[in-house]
């Protein structure tokens, strides 16, 4: 916002010359002209800064977004002072947005003890990682439009941009039910669910209130309803944080590859109702427990854009340890960052966690073919040796994988309709 | 903007409302036990006159149970209460027909909706076949058990309420039946001194004892039907649409309200303006009922609601940019 006063600028300058000259020539009027304005500019200087007296900012704004997302931001203007707010301008800076600084006018009158709610509207315009909104100033200008009187409130609020998602279409129809709701699946098992199983001959310990009556009429004899049992579905992503899998910069890098893909994964998860948790080990280990809500993918995401690739332990070590609390019927991912891995110990993980009735999925991000950032290149035949060799572990253990390459974006490997369908290479 | 007369002017009451200040002293007979939450008491009266249910979601203890209770006890109404639980079956909050092999016939044993006021507790608990349950009744004000329609009572009154803590295991409720729902509301913890007050109240005994009722069931049907005549102006009724309208394009709502959120808001300001004793509706009582009655019908994106972004953030938004009318005068 502009707060340069031209007429301020001008008249100063005049106010100066004319002093000066009545100095030099005596004239009374023009040294009294001058006094004049400077006794104006102080009364302005004094009106503007009067203005904010006892005036609050703060702001409401949720903790997070995603990338493109248009958010409203509130600024709660409220009046300690005891004077009516006239003309009170409130900036503030949106870390993940492109403009430097939003302004929002509250024209007023604010009376005494009232407050007001200003919001404007940001883009969220940079790509996702951690910002921060503020600091909040309000300004004001004297009655004249002289003087303006700006007071910072120095409150950061840390800001998260989470990646933009995709759904991805095969693991949104595995596993779900569509016939009632995609929440629910069931088992072939006596329980309490939706899906009506049959009636039976009523047994001790049968609740009274099952008896299916016109069932009992026909045959004389008490009948009860039989419902199938409900499953709770889960979900756990397994991301590779290995210092060993860091390759490529910016946006061509390994990071950016595991980052948005998994955050889409776990989206899918989300949307699909599954209980979803993520493990991960870096430079700490990172274990957000298995929930379900729209809190609990935040948590999830919250981790997701604070990792590095920093650790020093092995996926498929992390996924062992693990193993045991999965519960069966648990759908896992494994995120891999480096192809170039035991596999024979990828082997033993996958049938392991088949053995719990687990299903795994695989998604192998080739660093061998990003620009190498800590190590010498690997050799175009070696990289592609390997590639090969982990490709036909996986058909050989038949489990859905894909293998993705810097030749295509995230976005591109999301939006392919086999993706985590079929082993790699297989025919859909 | 609509002013609600002038400070100090005695204020007519509506002819059609038949003794409009019997509302201030069923607030009061309620506040007995509730107290010092009269905007509560005042907006559930409100879908009580519009002939609207309440869902209320609160935490555990702040009083839900005690003011359905103390609203059936006022309009000296039958009062049940169902406590769901995964295990609640349809037939449980329904009834049930019962063969008796003497008589070789089936004998109908109605359930506990055939009453007044029904709360209906923690109804996400219940599994959505039980929750279906209640749509019928709360649309037809009638059952169906084995293809026979049993009629409700009236007035007929439906508390719901569920917990927004402890959501593992719960079912939420699916988006056409949280439209059945006139309004959903919290009622918040006390203010200190009311606190107090309440403990000094219940030393001894509980008040809800000695509550009196203050009209029946009859004369509480007659004012629902005064309460309809309550006039309101186009200009209103505008505002309602455009309010109802700008929901449905707010960028973060992925649905906005349906129409029947409009004709709730409408019926419920109506029953405000009744209870404030105003023979005409103006902008404020769509304003001070529109997040109870519009927030839970806002479908929020789901990118939106990761961010935190509710119906109820949606609707004050909504709010803060419609028009207010601001050119009608009170026939």
């Amino acid at each position: 916002m502009d707060t340069y006063s031209p007429w301020r600028g001008f008249l100063t300058a005049v106010a100066v010359l004319a002093g000066l000259l009545g100095f030099a020539s005596g004239a009374p009027a023009l040294v009294g002209f001058a006094f004049g304005w400077a006794l104006l500019m102080a009364l302005g200087v004094f009106a503007s800064r009067f203005g904010l007296v006892g005036l609050v900012g703060q702001r409401r704004i949720g903790p997070n977004a995603f990338e493109g997302d248009l958010l409203t931001v509130d600024v709660v203007l409220e009046n300690y002072g005891r004077r009516a707010a006239r003309f009170v301008v409130a900036s503030d800076t949106f870390g993940a947005g492109l403009a430097d600084r939003q302004s929002v006018l509250e024209a007023g009158p604010l009376p005494s003890m009232h407050r007001r709610v200003l919001s404007y509207r940001a883009f969220v315009a940079r790509q996702w990682g951690l910002y921060t909104v503020g600091p909040l100033s309000l300004g004001a200008w004297d009655p004249l439009g002289l003087v303006y009187a700006s007071r910072e409130i120095p409150r950061l609020d840390p800001f998260e941009v989470f990646p933009r998602t995709h759904e991805i279409e095969s693991l949104s129809t595995q596993a779900g039910r569509a016939t009632i709701s995609p929440r629910d699946s069931t088992a072939a098992a006596a329980g309490q669910s939706l899906l009506f199983r049959g009636v039976r001959d009523f047994e001790a310990g049968d609740d009274v209130r099952r008896i299916h009556w016109p069932a009992t009429a026909r045959r004389g004899s008490p009948m009860v309803r039989e419902f199938e049992r409900d499953q709770q579905p889960a979900f756990v992503l397994f991301l590779d944080l290995d210092r060993r899998g860091r390759a490529g910069i910016g946006r061509n890098s390994t990071l950016e590859y595991l980052v948005r893909i998994g955050a889409s994964i776990l989206w899918t998860a989300y949307r699909r109702g599954d209980v979803l948790s993520l493990v991960a080990e870096g430079e700490r280990e990172i274990m957000v427990p298995p929930g379900q809500d729209e809190t609990h993918l935040a948590t999830a995401m919250h981790e997701l854009v604070r990792v590095r690739q920093r650790g020093t332990t092995s996926l498929l070590t992390v996924v062992d340890r693990h193993r045991e609390w999965l519960p069966s019927g648990t759908t896992a991912v494994l995120l891999l960052a480096n192809p170039d891995i035991d596999l024979d110990a990828l082997s033993q993980t996958l049938q392991g966690l088949r053995a719990f009735a687990v299903r795994p999925l695989v998604v192998a991000v080739d660093t061998l073919q990003f620009p190498p950032v800590d190590r010498p290149p690997t050799p175009v035949a070696v990289a592609r040796e390997r590639r090969e060799a982990l490709r036909q572990c996986l058909v050989d253990l038949d489990v859905a994988a894909t293998i993705v390459g810097p030749d295509e974006t995230p976005e591109e490997t999301l939006k392919r309709t086999d993706f985590l369908k079929n082993p790699p290479g297989a025919a859909s | 903007m609509a002013t609600e007369g002038t400070p100090g002017q005695a204020e007519p009451a509506h002819p059609a409302a038949g003794g409009l200040p019997i509302f201030t002293r069923l607030m009061d007979n309620i506040e007995k036990v509730i107290l010092g939450k009269r905007e509560v008491i005042e907006t559930i009266l409100s879908a009580l006159l519009a002939r609207g249910y309440v869902l209320v979601e609160d935490l555990p203890g702040v009083g839900k149970t005690i003011l359905a209770r103390a609203l059936a006890l006022s309009i000296q109404g039958q009062y049940r209460r169902v406590q769901c639980t995964p295990d609640l079956l349809p037939s449980d909050v329904t009834g049930v027909s019962i063969w008796d092999p003497k008589e070789m016939q089936f004998k109908f044993r109605p359930g506990p909706i055939f009453t007044n006021v029904l709360l209906v507790d923690e109804v996400n608990r219940a599994t959505p076949r039980t929750q279906a349950a209640f749509l019928e009744a709360m649309e037809e004000r009638q059952v169906s058990v084995d293809g026979h329609p049993y009629a409700i009572p009236k007035p007929f009154f439906l508390i719901a309420t569920q917990n927004p803590i402890e959501m593992a295991g719960t079912f939420p409720l699916p988006e056409a039946q949280l439209d059945r729902f006139m309004m959903r509301i919290a009622i918040g913890y006390p203010a200190s001194t009311d606190e107090v007050n309440m403990m000094r109240a219940q030393r001894e005994l509980h008040p809800i004892r000695f509550l009196k009722p203050v009209m029946d069931a009859e004369h509480l049907m007659k004012t629902q039907d005064a309460v309809r005549k309550i006039f309101i102006h186009d200009s209103v009724l505008s505002y309602i649409q455009r309010i109802v309208d700008e929901t449905r394009r707010h960028p973060h709502a992925a649905f906005g309200s349906s129409p029947r959120g409009a004709l709730h808001l409408l019926h419920a300001s109506q029953a405000l303006a009744a209870i404030r004793r105003k023979s005409f509706v103006t902008p404020d009582h769509v304003k001070t009922l529109a997040e109870p009655v519009l927030a839970h019908r806002v479908l929020v994106k789901p990118h939106s609601r990761v961010q935190g972004v509710d119906g109820k953030r949606v609707v004050e938004e909504v709010l803060r940019t419609v028009e207010v009318p601001v050119d009608f005068e009170p026939r």
